[in-house]
Formats: structure tokens, sequence, C-alpha cells
């Protein structure tokens, strides 16, 4: 009886206690000091497990697809101005290309199924609300969208990465404009979705964000990669036509990232 | 000795479920731990080790204190019920157990992280009762 009554006291103090964690901050402070002294262990624990896994990384082909990456985005680049001057020259459009302030952080937990198979599908940085980084804001690597800040604390923010099964957003196609939704599916896929069935859609054309940017600054910029249309499902009795991409990031080898914490004129 | 490399593994756990695997390993060992200690003492473990790990992966602190608290309870009284040393028992346990877990931090049902996790509780339950645990620390 007396063991009974231990264990049902010892139950309902730390439930009670975990309750009032839950709903105050009363912790934060002592939260700061452990987030501050263990990300660098949470850094080393990731990076000594996928040791074993990088001694079989190729590295002439992963400087090939770093090469092919930044030969990709100056292309995309040069369509991009190629674009603007066209636009300038008929006087219908212009754009001012917004400067970003990016905040470079680095990837110190990215937690998978099966590490070394799965595809991650959040960050976790070491970045957080005091350095500036606020919930919204958009997370990229070279020009490419790596997905949208979902949790901050004091000291690490939470990226929820564009095939995550939550990541929604509008973009459009580069060589034919059509427009769509990006959606996450998981596992390291994404499909462009809702494109309307009069809009053409080519593979290997890319795929680049429309933007949703907010008057506090917070969202995504126009214009970023997202990817490379691999298929397309496009059949007369559906309502809208449905596209795979890849992207052009492999995210389970990013190291950092940078967290665009605000855009000047 | 063998409670000691038992909270060791519990840290490495914690470490390795917030930044490499989303395999709820922190509950599968806690299971283990209830089920061979069977103390009141699992709960200020389980209520250590949820801080831990919603720090080290960024949620809401008491998130997970609370779930595992309240899972080792729901453990505690099924033991007048069932035999809770038995294979059948932990695999299901572990089963149920991450599942629920993975829908309350995740908010999606993922069978096979939930299978693979009972496997991976019963095995470690095994090899720890085995080779690292005495009966005479119960």
């Amino acid at each position: 009886m007396r063991k009974k009554e231990t264990f049902f006291l010892s139950f309902i103090i730390l439930f009670l206690f975990s309750v009032v964690l839950f709903k105050t901050s009363f912790f934060s402070g002592i939260q700061i000091f452990f987030e501050k002294t263990t990300s660098p262990i949470l850094l080393v624990s990731k990076n000594l497990f996928n040791l074993p896994l990088n001694v079989f990384h190729n590295n002439e082909l992963a400087k090939l697809k770093e090469e092919n990456l930044n030969l990709q985005n100056k292309l995309l680049g040069y369509e991009n101005i190629k674009k603007e001057n066209n636009a300038l020259r008929d006087q219908f459009n212009s754009s001012y290309p917004l400067k970003n302030t990016l905040l470079p952080a680095r990837i110190i937990g990215s937690p998978v199924f099966i590490p070394g198979v799965s595809q991650p599908e959040f960050f976790v940085l070491d970045q957080g609300a005091k350095n500036g980084v606020k919930t919204g804001q958009a997370v990229v690597y070279k020009d490419n969208l790596v997905g949208k800040v979902q949790k901050v604390s004091s000291v690490l923010s939470v990226v929820q990465l564009v095939t995550n099964k939550e990541s929604s957003f509008t973009a459009r196609s580069v060589k034919t404009d059509a427009l769509g939704v990006v959606n996450g599916q998981g596992e390291g896929e994404i499909i462009l979705d809702n494109v309307l069935l009069s809009d053409n859609l080519e593979i290997s054309d890319f795929v680049k964000t429309k933007g949703d940017l907010e008057s506090d600054q917070e969202g995504i910029l126009a214009d970023l990669i997202v990817g490379k249309i691999v298929s397309i499902d496009k059949k007369s009795s559906s309502l809208f036509q449905v596209a795979k991409i890849k992207s052009l990031l492999n995210f389970s080898k990013l190291t950092t990232v940078f967290i665009v914490t605000g855009y000047q004129k | 000795m063998q409670k000691y490399f038992l909270f060791f593994l519990l840290f490495l756990s914690v470490l390795f479920e917030s930044s490499i695997t989303t395999i709820p390993i922190v509950l599968d060992l806690l299971i283990i731990f209830y089920i061979l200690d069977r103390k009141s003492s699992s709960f200020v473990i389980a209520f250590i080790a949820g801080i831990f790990l919603d720090i080290f992966a960024v949620r809401n602190i008491g998130q997970s204190s609370i779930f595992l608290i309240v899972f080792l309870f729901i453990l505690s009284l099924y033991e007048r019920k069932f035999e809770v040393t038995t294979n059948y028992f932990i695999l299901v346990a572990s089963f149920i157990g991450s599942l629920l877990y993975l829908l309350v931090s995740f908010q999606t049902i993922v069978i096979w992280q939930a299978i693979v996790s009972s496997l991976f509780t019963l095995i470690t339950y095994f090899l720890l009762k085995k080779f690292f645990w005495n009966e005479s620390n119960t």
C-alpha cells in the first residue's frame, strides 16, 4: 500500500509540475542555458554519427554536384536578367530586387526515420530569437529555398523544409510562367499542384517561388529556386495538372543554411 | 552500476532522438527501465528526460514530460492486471506508446516507425536483461 501511495504521489507531483512548465515560461532562463551549452554537443553527435556514412561519400561526385548547382543558379540568374530587361524595355513591368539580410546558421539536428536513408523534413538550427530569427522567415541556400522557420526559442530554431508534408506555398515555372501550389509530400518529394490545365508545363523546367512577403517582411521572397520538374501528370478529366519536382539540394548533406532575417530596397 | 549505465544510455538516446532520428528511443528506454526497476524513481527520470528532449528539439517545455509520465503511470496500472515482463506486453506497450508519441510530437501516425520502435524496445530489453541487469537491483 505504501508503494502504491508513493507511486501515485510521485506521478501527481511530477505531472502537475510538467503542466506548470508547459503552461508558463518558468523554465526559460534555465532553458537558454541548456540550449547554449548543448547545441555544440548536438552538432558533435550529429557529425560523429554521420562520419561512417561520409566514408562512402564520393568527394569527386560531391564537387561535381556542387558545381552543377552553381551553374544552374547562374543560368536561372541570367534568365531573370533577360526577363527584366525585356520587361523594362516594354515598359510593362519592372521589379526592384530586394537585398536580403542573411544570417548563417549551422544545422545541429535533422532527425529522420532511418539516418542515412530517409530524407529529413525539418532541421534544428543554432540561431534563435536572440539573433533576430522569427517564425515565418525563409531559409535559403544559394538562392534555393530550403524551408520556413516554424518554431523559435532563444538560441535554437526549427525549420520546416519544403519537402515537409505541411509545407505549402505558391510558385511558378520559369519558362512557361505556370502558376501553382508547391506541396511537400515527405521523403524528399515535392509536387507542384493546382496548375490549370490551360497552362503549359515542361519537363526539366525550373520552379521558382512566387513570393508571399508580408508587411512585416516575413515570408518567402519571390524567385527563389524550388526545384526542377521531373514528371507531369495531366489528365483532361481532372481539374488541375500536377508536376513532380526534384529539389536541386541534397537536404541530408547540408551543414549550413542562411536565414533571411530581413529585406532592404 | 547497471542503473548508471541505463542513465548513460538514456542521455545518449535524448541526444540521438533530438538530432539524428525520429524513432522515440527515449520512450522505449523508459519503458525498459520501468519494467526492470518498477520504482517511482522512473517518473523522476521520465520527467527529466522529457525536459531535456523538449529543450533540444525546440518543443514546448513539459510536453514530452507530460506524455512520458502519464504513459509510465498507465503502464503501472496495467502491472496489476498483466504480467509486464513478457515479450508480448513489451511489444504492444512500446508500439502503442510510440504511435501516440509520434502523433503528439509530429501530428502524424507513422506505423513503420512504431513497429521499428517496438522491435528496438524488445531487443534492447532482452540484451539489457541478459547481460547488464542484475535482479537484485529491484
